[in-house]
């Protein structure tokens, strides 16, 4: 077990370090990011002081609480941009062009690697760190009450969110195998997740439910943020988004396991 | 010495779907089963270099990949070292390397000595045989110079090098090479063959190699293993199989003007006369006789003596299979 992990830990370090060579290589291409992401989040601020200058609270949320989950909603996005949707779309190129034979011709960990082939960590920061500096400074944080054991459950949580995402968008990639193309499907997955500047209790009932467990998009931003502000009860929803990262994590596996066995691998 | 690899009565089919129509399609889709491999078994001994050959589609590729545990077959057993390459284990991976000439196994955004580094970790490669490895391989295929460029900078032929590089740093006991020259200028190719026939002869790596092109065979493996419409239609030495072919020779005599004795020598068959050019068949013992007898009785100005190439073996194979029967 202990080496299992070393290994994974080993291969993860290298990842890094190979991803921080590769977008080095570009430098100016990449300033591009930052000033998009940047115009995104001016964009975003704007918009929530329009609707806060006619309305004092949105699905409950005053607007200070507003901003704090839209810091959320942006680390959310970073997270996932520095591992998620990178690797993704690179796996599913990686089995329409036969790269990933020489993947799996390697003694390496394959789903493992695949998931954690690119980890933009220096580029991400570089783009995230300024506008996520930026939502912070305009947050009150007198008016944020919260106590240190929902801000740790609350982390958790959006921990699994993230596990839960990854697995549900990773399936939705899964079809390249059996058809040999899959980019389509893996942006409507991407699609799914525009639920995310609407706080959690804007969704009641099914629809709830729906993007909790089927579709878990809620999990990351709008849940933890909804414990770590006191308006959830912490426990249930760390069970629940335990619950749903554990299942998606299984999903994932069968699915990968079932794909490999119907890989044809491209013709050379 | 014993056998590395076991393959018996394999076979891999290929659904592909018929109906592509964007409508109709997704309710009747209809398939088609192609057979890609059909019932091959054959051995493969430690050290051996042996070389899959057949027309395009011919099912050599798919047998690699089934080999190296990429695709499922559908039928049948394989073992290399004892492994059952599709359960990937990672002792088995340890010991294979795959090279696939359309492919890059490489990072195209590093260099050659980072994505070194990376196989390096990855086969837990001890630093020292590390160092000496790649630096016996560099000199060998002379590509010191191209160690600290971008891999998508590098010509094809460098590239390719590299790739040869990355698949054998770790000492690999079985070598796969899917077309490893394709593409390939003549000096490039040249130096692959010849880097191949050193490392498998000095460090006794067994090579499965799948080309087209027949250069390669001949330079690089002891043994052809023919496959058409995915079942085996010959395998055998190939020194063998240009012997049996080359039982006989032709001998092509350029007269100074048509002799009226050619029916003088009996023991030759006239394969075609064209002007002062006759070209005899004749059994390979005789071949000194009929020169001899020829050049005495008559006025000659040049003689051709041909061999059957290889390329042409190989096609009269594809010919008559699947009668394997009917084969040499």
């Amino acid at each position: 077990m202990i080496t299992i992990l070393k290994d994974r830990l080993s291969l993860l370090k290298t990842n890094a370090i190979n991803s921080y060579r590769v977008q080095t290589a570009y430098f100016f291409e990449n300033w591009a990011s930052l000033a998009s992401t940047t115009f995104y989040v001016l964009t975003m601020l704007l918009f929530i002081k329009i609707v806060y200058a006619n309305v004092n609270t949105f699905a409950g949320y005053k607007e200070n609480e507003m901003i704090f989950l839209i810091l959320f909603g942006q680390l959310n996005f970073y997270t996932d941009w520095i591992w998620n949707s990178n690797n993704i779309l690179s796996f599913i190129e990686s089995v329409r062009s036969g790269e990933l034979d020489l993947i799996l011709s390697k003694p390496i960990p394959s789903l493992f690697f695949v998931t954690f082939r690119d980890i933009s960590l220096i580029n991400r920061l570089k783009d995230g760190i300024p506008n996520i500096l930026l939502i912070s400074f305009l947050i009150d944080w007198k008016n944020i009450y919260t106590s240190w054991d929902k801000v740790l459950i609350g982390i958790f949580i959006f921990i699994c969110g993230q596990v839960s995402w990854h697995c549900f968008r990773f399936l939705f990639a899964l079809p390249v195998f059996f058809i040999g193309q899959s980019g389509q499907l893996f942006q409507l997955s991407g699609t799914l997740a525009e639920t995310n500047d609407i706080p959690l209790e804007g969704f009641t009932g099914a629809l709830r439910t729906v993007f909790i467990s089927i579709i878990p998009s809620l999990i990351t931003a709008q849940m933890s943020v909804s414990v770590i502000l006191g308006k959830s009860n912490p426990l249930p929803m760390l069970l629940i988004a335990l619950t749903v990262a554990v299942s998606f994590l299984i999903l994932k596996q069968i699915g990968w396991i079932i794909s490999l066995r119907h890989y044809s691998s491209a013709s050379s | 010495m014993s056998n590395i690899i076991e393959v018996n009565n394999l076979s891999k089919q290929f659904k592909i779907r018929t109906n592509k129509n964007l409508i109709t399609g997704m309710f009747d889709p209809k398939y088609q089963l192609v057979e890609a491999v059909k019932d091959v078994s054959f051995e493969v001994r430690e050290g051996e270099s042996l070389a899959f050959l057949g027309p395009n589609g011919a099912g050599k590729t798919t047998t690699t990949k089934m080999l190296t545990g990429l695709i499922y077959p559908t039928a049948g057993n394989i073992k290399v070292f004892e492994y059952t390459p599709f359960d990937r284990k990672k002792d088995f991976l340890m010991q294979i390397g795959l090279v696939m000439g359309n492919k890059t196994g490489l990072s195209w955004d590093l260099t050659g000595a980072q994505s070194f580094d990376f196989i390096k970790k990855i086969y837990h490669i001890e630093d020292s045989k590390y160092k000496a490895t790649l630096s016996n391989l560099c000199e060998l295929l002379d590509v010191n110079k191209h160690l600290n460029k971008q891999i998508r900078k590098l010509s094809l032929g460098e590239r390719m090098k590299m790739e040869l590089i990355g698949a054998i740093l770790h000492s690999p006991k079985v070598l796969f090479l899917d077309e490893p020259t394709i593409g390939l200028d003549i000096t490039s190719k040249k130096n692959i063959r010849t880097f191949l026939r050193e490392i498998q002869r000095n460090s006794n790596i067994t090579l499965i190699l799948t080309s087209h092109d027949m250069d390669d065979v001949e330079k690089v493996c002891d043994r052809v293993l023919v496959i058409n419409k995915g079942a085996k239609a010959y395998d055998d030495d190939i020194q063998k199989l240009v012997d049996q072919y080359n039982k006989k020779k032709f001998i092509k005599v350029y007269f100074e003007s048509l002799p009226d004795n050619l029916n003088a020598y009996s023991y030759a068959e006239i394969e075609k006369t064209e002007l002062d050019v006759v070209t005899f068949a004749v059994e390979k013992s005789l071949v000194s006789r009929l020169i001899s007898e020829v050049v005495n009785k008559n006025s000659v100005l040049d003689i051709d003596i041909i061999s059957v190439p290889l390329e042409e073996i190989i096609e009269d194979i594809f010919k008559r299979s699947p009668n394997v029967s009917s084969l040499v």
